[in-house]
């Protein structure tokens, strides 16, 4: 077996989880094949570090007896519990209006007010684009070869958002990409930045398995999410909280569902 | 209640009962801390009441975590009225490349259990449930499969995918904090 057809094995090799025949064949290849053998080590330390360190959060005081409690009675949820979470959701509500109204500049990460600066540059037509073109074949090529991260999301078309270019930026001393649209004249900007755990802030909005962070800066809207391998984030004076700027992804149809979405999304 | 209840209510609790550690720790990678507790509590009642379909024998953590998973996405159902379509791409395997940094000394001689737990949890739910299933619970496949609710290919492309995600966002922080000084800054390139 060829180090190419032995590579997409290793993790599945690595977890006990081949065929013997694959397995056999698998050991086979890296008792000879030096570079493959240190990649499967690193892929099990890696797994097992994961493992190992990974914090286990000790059971909360009474749980036991809550749930003994509930197989007795067959009840699923305490009656008061009720009460607490429409008393937590009224309180949350509020607490997604005040950031709303009220934003707090220490509550703002770094990237996300360096963003917002830049964003502002291109309204004011200073930024320099690398790339000028409307075709996403183009962008994309130039983004693969401009960025040193892996660029898997392709840049969509939409029919009244136009693709202007791209870039790459420094956004808080990390060398980000750049991507501008504009609709009716006004911009908008999407940075493509490696993965990172966001610190929780902003208005936190669950949607679609994904954690989106929403802040509003003065008149700017800016939406933060993670979709491996590329965190996002997208600045625009858009309204609906920016999710209309999300079309420069997304299908109108996809558009409408995401409306809906910061209108009315878990706060 | 009847005696005949009551022993299968006590055949459950010694089966299910010394799992609620894992049951809880998993109720918070997929729910938070403001959900985990109540959805621990009403999992039981729901496993109870489907006891008879469990096989004796069987991994009861398993199947326990696939009540608790149901659970959650009836939940989020109900909550969630919007539906999209999966944009998962297809079932492939990301490889680690062979540049890739050298991160597991750094992660031991650490103990970075709060980085790793930070980033595992913040990867999307369908990354970092497998990754947290294999890695930490040590679920293998066809389980993962199972609670889950996928096929097996889109388990083994989500965890290799997911684990990509986790090494690369640790990287960043390790590289933010110097730890992995012989590598050139790429300002947190995509190492698998």
């Amino acid at each position: 077996m060829s180090c190419e057809s032995v590579r997409p094995l290793l993790p599945a090799y690595g977890d006990n989880e081949l065929g013997v025949e694959s397995a056999l064949a698998v050991e086979r290849h890296v008792r000879e094949c030096a570079s493959c053998r240190v990649l499967l080590e690193r892929q099990r330390g890696f797994a097992a570090s994961v493992g190992r360190l990974y914090p286990r959060a000790p059971l909360p005081p009474g749980l036991d007896e809550r749930v003994q409690s509930a197989l007795r009675s067959g009840a699923t949820r305490r009656p008061w519990l009720n009460v607490l979470a429409l008393a937590a959701s009224a309180v949350l509500v509020l607490a997604g209006l005040w950031r709303l109204t009220r934003p707090s500049a220490a509550a703002v990460p770094a990237r996300v007010l360096a963003a917002a600066e830049i964003h502002r540059s291109a309204d004011r037509r200073q930024l320099s684009l690398a790339i000028h073109s409307a075709d996403v074949a183009a962008v994309n090529t130039w983004l693969a070869h401009a960025l040193p991260f892996r660029v898997d999301a392709p840049v969509q078309k939409t029919e009244d958002i136009a693709l202007q270019g791209a870039a790459t930026v420094d956004l808080a001393g990390e060398r980000v990409g750049y991507v501008e649209y504009r609709h009716e004249g006004q911009p908008i900007s999407l940075f493509l930045l490696p993965p990172r755990a966001w610190p929780a802030s902003g208005r936190l909005v669950r949607f679609h398995d994904i954690d989106f962070q929403l802040f509003q800066i003065n008149d700017l809207n800016v939406i933060v999410w993670n979709h491996p391998p590329l965190s996002y984030v997208l600045v625009s004076k858009l309204e609906a909280h920016g999710a209309r700027a999300c079309a420069v992804c997304h299908s109108s149809t996809t558009e409408a569902a995401l409306l809906r979405f910061a209108d009315n999304g878990e706060i | 209640m009847g005696g005949q209840t009551k022993a299968h209510r006590a055949h459950f609790e010694a089966e299910a009962l010394p799992q609620l550690p894992a049951l809880y720790n998993f109720a918070l990678a997929l729910a938070g801390t403001d959900d985990a507790e109540d959805l621990v509590q009403t999992t039981c009642v729901r496993a109870l009441e489907r006891f008879d379909s469990y096989r004796p024998g069987s991994n009861i953590r398993a199947w326990l975590f696939t009540v608790l998973r149901h659970e959650w996405v009836s939940r989020h159902r109900r909550r969630q009225r919007l539906t999209l379509v999966e944009t998962d791409g297809p079932d492939e395997i990301v490889e680690l490349r062979d540049d890739a940094p050298d991160l597991e000394a750094a992660l031991i001689d650490r103990r970075w259990s709060a980085e790793i737990k930070a980033a595992l949890l913040g990867l999307p739910e369908s990354y970092r449930l497998p990754v947290y299933l294999k890695d930490v619970e040590g679920f293998g496949y066809r389980e993962i499969a199972d609670i889950v609710g996928c096929p097996l290919g889109t388990v083994m492309s989500r965890l290799s995918r997911g684990r990509a995600a986790l090494r690369t966002a640790l990287v960043g922080q390790a590289r933010e904090r110097g730890l992995l000084r012989d590598q050139p800054d790429l300002g947190g390139s995509h190492e698998l």
